[in-house]
Parts: structure tokens; sequence; C-alpha cells
């Protein structure tokens, strides 16, 4: 099986970074739109176009995890979360904001790994989660070696998913955008929390 | 009118049209756009095909066979590629179909095409960010 390994110095910078990551985002203030710049309009216009898209492709992959056949397997369900996580990872990494902080997957799981308790560097491979390492470490037969690891895992990918919704939300300048977006992005977080509690793990 | 169970669905196209100059009305269930259209009639009803209940198809019949909103154009929104949905939609009396998932300047093709020009200066602004 192959496994991600970490030297203690590479957990130790990822740390600095997540570090300086979570002190940034704190930070960061919400702008007023009077005082947006031409560019931040344009930029957020950009950003909304994309995000639209983004969330467009998002309610499909939630409804194929709607979907009978899919809730009645654990690795089909799995497999559709990680997909899902994974488009909000490769979003969230190319907005200029995380491209700046240094967002990515390696920083966030390093950083919360207080608030993932079942993720870990082992999920992960060439900087997304890898549906591969899943199968390998809890469902080699296809079946989840123990039914409460599927809720553990998908309530870890959720808040992972929570976390680049955020981003994405501070990713707008203009203040009303950001109260939509948010408005958009956490009724589909709640419509997913809730469609993956009814899949049958065993 | 979006009527369209998916929140996240109804969401996005409010925000859509609502960009693009136009106002939008919102139903989740057949049942309630049907409600709805009693009280006002739109320039243009976005319908998806799979509801709960009552599916977009039959709902586009009745809209079709009802005197004040037969004029109305009906676009089906499915997330099913098939020839056999968008026949079976042009036959329900749908003037139009967008397969899920779908871009921004589709919504505005089509709001192009059956309400007449947009009027919101973003328009200008999304073709220029593609």
């Amino acid at each position: 099986m192959a496994e991600i390994t970490m030297s203690s110095m590479d957990q130790k910078v990822l740390i600095k970074r997540a570090d300086a990551f979570l002190h940034n985002e704190q930070s960061t203030q919400p702008p007023t739109t009077a005082t947006l710049s031409s560019l931040e309009i344009q930029q957020d216009t950009a950003l909304e176009y994309d995000s639209m898209v983004l969330m467009s492709k998002l309610e499909q992959l939630a409804v194929r995890l709607n979907d009978m056949t899919v809730q009645a397997s654990a690795s089909l369900s799995m497999e559709c979360l990680v997909n899902i996580a994974n488009h909000l990872i490769e979003f969230t990494e190319k907005l200029p904001m995380a491209v700046a902080k240094g967002f990515s997957l390696d920083v966030l799981i390093t950083r919360a790994r207080a608030h993932h308790i079942h993720l870990g560097p082992q999920h992960v491979r060439n900087r997304r989660f890898s549906f591969e390492a899943f199968t390998e470490l809890h469902m080699p037969q296809g079946v989840m070696r123990h039914p409460n690891t599927f809720q553990q895992l998908t309530q870890d990918l959720l808040r992972v998913s929570n976390v680049c919704l955020n981003i994405c939300v501070k990713g707008f300048h203009a203040p009303e955008m950001r109260q939509q977006w948010r408005t958009v992005y956490s009724g589909f977080l709640v419509h997913l929390a809730k469609t993956v509690t009814s899949v049958q793990t065993n | 009118m979006v009527v369209d169970d998916s929140q996240t669905v109804r969401n996005i196209m409010a925000l859509i049209v609502h960009r693009l100059g136009h106002r939008v009305i919102r139903a989740s269930s057949a049942m309630e756009g049907l409600a709805l259209l009693t009280e006002s009639v739109p320039d243009l009803i976005f319908l998806d095909i799979t509801l709960p209940g009552m599916d977009g198809l039959d709902v586009c019949k009745v809209i079709k066979n009802t005197r004040h909103t037969k004029h109305v154009p009906v676009i089906m929104l499915s997330g099913n590629d098939q020839v056999f949905d968008k026949v079976m939609g042009r036959l329900a009396g749908a003037s139009d179909y967008i397969t899920k998932p779908f871009e921004p300047e589709t919504i505005r093709k089509c709001l192009e095409t059956y309400c007449g020009q947009s009027n919101s200066v973003r328009e200008g602004l999304w073709q220029k960010s593609r």
C-alpha cells in the first residue's frame, strides 16, 4: 500500500504555513462596496461566473450521490464525495487570495488536524484526495471495513468542503456578493450533509 | 420563473437571471410552480424535468394546455443529455432544452432568444471574463 510519508521537517514547514494561513484568514476584513476599484468589481464578476459553473457541476455530483444505486453503496458514495471535495479544492487553489496565502490540501489537512480526526496525509496523493487511498485503507473489498468509518470520513470531507467554500466566499470583494454566495454554499452543504446521512454503509 | 427541486440550482439560476436584469419567481415543486402561475404569468419558464411527484414534462403539458400560460416559452432543464428526453420535451411543448450542468452563458442566450435583449451591464463583463 502506497502511503505518503512526511519527515518531521516537512510537517514543521506545513504547520508553520498553516498557522500563517490561519492568521491571515482571520485578519481578512470585508471591504465596503463603495471602496471597490473597477478591477475588484471585474474580478468579482469573473469569480461569480466561475462559481456559477462550479456549483452547477457540484450540484450534478450531489444529484448522483442522491441516486438510489449510489446510496446503496458506501464505495460509490465515498467516490462521489471525494470527487466533490477535489473539485472544490481545485477551484479554491486557483483563487488569487488562496494562491497568495499558499493554500493547498496538504496545508489544510495539517492545519486542522484536530478537526479532521479521521482524514490525514495518507488520504492525499498529488495534492488531491485519492479515492484509491480511501479504498485501500478502509474498504479493500469494496465494503467499509467498519460501518462507522464512513460517517466519520464523510464528516471530515464535509469539513474540508466547508473550509474551501468559506475561502471561496472570501474570494469576493463585495460584501453583498459574499453574503449571496454564503447563502448558496451553505444551502448546498446542508443538502449534501443530509444526503450523506441516508447512505447505507453496511 | 425557475421550477427546480434543488435549492442550489434555484439559487444559481436566480442569481444568473437577476444579474441579467430580470426578476425571478422560484418554485421548488410542480404544485408550487402551477400555483404561482395562477397569480402571475412570467415571460419565460425554466422547468426541471425531474421533479418530485408530478414531473416536468407533465407540468409543461399543463402549462401549454392552459389558456393564460400557453404562450409562455418553457425551457426544460435536465441532467440527462439523451435525445429521447429532448424529443419528449418537444412533444410536451417545450421550446428548448438545457442540460445540467450549465454555464451562465447558456442561460443568457436563452433569455436573449425568448425575452429579448438583457439589460444588465454585467453581461459584457461576463463575456469579457470568459
